[in-house]
């Protein structure tokens, strides 16, 4: 069975008519860097809020590092770190003085080495030095990664970030890139990461969940996606099942094609005329042909540009 | 922050308080580094000062207008200013919280929005303590030091004091109570400051006006003024108004009657007021 850090049931959030949240299955396994996509307003924020106890639930269940006893429930998010929609920070006070505040907050007994610690991690070791230059002074991308090393502090199991890239230049994402994967690999953080960049976010994610108007829509991992978006024909045919024969006689291997509705996806290079003519002996009609060579982003359109045509 | 699955129910209770005190020494931790707290206590320590300086103006021209004793007296009494440049730095202090966003780092690093609640409550409270005490001790010490002991009209026994001085803070603990239920609920500083303010300020005056109105059309021992009396009550012994009562003075005898409606109606009002403050703001979804 997997173990789930994080596992949502039937989670919903209504305001007032507007459910920002519908009916939210969600499952975040152990290990996992998971990318939340969805457009502006399609429910990313909202499940995180409900996740760090920030807004509360109106119905339906969560789970956190399956944990199941109401009691414990709360401590259970001490086990988190997060950064939700801006990083909470103190913009009166400088780094050192906000991490101070978060050991103190979740009692650590060497304060001064674990702010050396998350600060180097996150490389902002030269701010301890700088002790009168206050958050308000800091650019977007320090905000950023100082936001990461308060949310490091706890050493937490799971990390929850809210578009951790907004405002940042192309070399602060990619240090951010660097950052998380290193965090996951030599920390072994489970991170799920909410974003509409998603070219940044297919260069590190294990598995996405795709979100659109509150919706879960899809939950697929990495290597399932790379599959679905690589590049294939997709034959539309009367009869799949007596196809597959007809494909193997072409010697074709089982890795290179796939039963889908309807019809058949068949990857790599084809002859799509020998193909079909195959086919036809058999008397397969094959009533539509598309070629298929999408991106996460293609991807995404395709999967909420077809709900809502449902 | 461990788990509490197995934990006895005393157990439950010493984790609590342990919480608490972690968020409480955060909090003080933030009011060292906040700027704001410097400058209110510099704003009430001058203001402290400033009856003194007048009583020192006043003998040094030599007018009978101001004595020794009503120098260090009217410097000692809780009237409004204090009250609202105090409720003016809780609004600031909390607001920063809410604003910054800091307070989502209590709760996701696993306190509850009731602990929460209850903490800056007490950091409120204790705030708004020091910087009365700091008002009067100063004022005080300063204007007894430079102008002399108050002589005059036989004093009370010691004990009016003690209850002039408790009741007077039980009110200030009622006037913080508001600032930070309102703060804490609307989550929104300018409302704070400005319902705090109306209340401290005219709170006494529109009860009192309401209460001339029904009386000049149904009378004092109407129906309808018998049913608001309760809220007519509210000036004489609420807020600044009951405040300034407390406070007028501590050489004059306490009224047993006023004492003791101010002691249930404001210690009732706080446990009612903040009990009801941590329940929404369990609710409430934050910022």
């Amino acid at each position: 069975m997997d173990e789930y850090v994080l596992e949502t049931v039937g989670l919903s959030k209504r305001y007032k008519k507007f459910f920002a949240l519908k009916d939210v299955n969600l499952h975040v396994r152990r290990g996992d860097i998971y990318g939340f996509v969805g457009k502006n307003g399609a429910g990313k924020t909202t499940l995180i809020r409900i996740i760090t106890g920030v807004a509360e639930k109106t119905s339906g269940k969560f789970y956190l590092f399956g944990e199941k006893n109401p009691d414990n429930f709360v401590k259970s998010r001490s086990k988190i770190g997060a950064v939700v929609e801006n990083p909470a920070i103190a913009l009166n006070m400088n780094a050192h003085d906000n991490l101070m505040c978060q050991c103190t907050l979740l009692g650590i007994r060497e304060p001064a080495k674990k702010i050396l610690e998350v600060m180097d991690t996150v490389g902002l070791t030269s701010l301890l030095e700088k002790r009168k230059l206050l958050a308000k002074n800091y650019s977007l991308g320090m905000r950023q990664r100082l936001g990461i090393a308060m949310a490091l502090i706890s050493d937490p199991e799971l990390l929850l970030l809210d578009e951790p890239t907004n405002g940042l230049d192309p070399e602060g994402i990619k240090d951010m890139r660097l950052l998380l994967t290193k965090l996951a690999k030599e920390k072994n953080v489970t991170i799920l990461i909410s974003s509409h960049i998603l070219g940044e976010l297919s260069k590190l994610a294990t598995c996405y969940g795709f979100i659109d108007h509150g919706k879960l829509i899809e939950e697929i991992s990495a290597e399932e996606l790379e599959k679905r978006c690589q590049k294939a024909v997709v034959l539309s045919m009367s009869d799949t099942s007596a196809a597959i024969p007809v494909l193997q006689g072409l010697g074709l291997s089982q890795e290179s094609f796939e039963i889908v509705e309807k019809g058949v996806r068949v990857f790599g290079e084809i002859n799509l005329a020998t193909l079909i003519v195959a086919l036809a002996q058999q008397g397969i009609i094959v009533n539509n042909i598309h070629e298929q060579n999408e991106d996460l982003e293609g991807y995404f359109i395709n999967l909420i540009g077809g709900n809502r045509h449902e | 922050m461990n788990n509490t699955s197995k934990k006895s129910f005393f157990g439950k209770i010493a984790e609590y308080f342990k919480d608490l005190c972690s968020l409480i020494r955060l909090d003080f931790y933030r009011a060292i580094k906040d700027k704001s707290v410097i400058v209110i206590t510099a704003i009430v320590a001058g203001y402290s000062l400033m009856y003194v300086l007048l009583g020192l103006l006043f003998d040094a021209l030599d007018t009978s207008l101001f004595t020794t004793r009503d120098t260090v007296i009217t410097a000692t009494q809780l009237s409004s200013m204090p009250f609202i440049v105090i409720s003016i730095l809780i609004c600031i202090f909390i607001g920063k919280d809410l604003n910054y966003g800091t307070i989502r780092n209590k709760i996701i690093a696993g306190y509850s929005k009731k602990q929460i609640y209850v903490s800056t409550l007490i950091v409120a409270l204790s705030m708004a303590f020091v910087l009365l005490f700091l008002y009067q001790i100063l004022s005080y010490l300063v204007g007894i030091s430079s102008l002399g002991f108050p002589t005059g009209a036989p004093y009370p026994p010691i004990s009016d004091f003690w209850t002039r001085l408790g009741l007077g803070y039980l009110l200030v603990a009622f006037a913080v109570s508001i600032v930070v239920f309102i703060e804490m609920t609307t989550r929104n500083m300018t409302a704070a400051l400005v319902v705090s303010t109306i209340v401290f300020v005219l709170g006494p005056l529109m009860s009192l006006l309401v209460s001339a109105l029904i009386d000049t059309a149904w009378g004092s021992d109407s129906f309808a003024y018998e049913a608001f009396e309760c809220f007519f009550l509210y000036d004489s012994y609420v807020i600044s108004s009951g405040g300034f009562i407390f406070g007028n003075g501590f050489w004059t005898p306490v009224e047993d009657q006023l004492a003791l409606k101010t002691l249930i109606s404001s210690g009732a009002s706080i446990v009612l007021l903040n009990w009801l403050g941590a329940y929404i703001f369990h609710k409430l979804d934050l910022k």
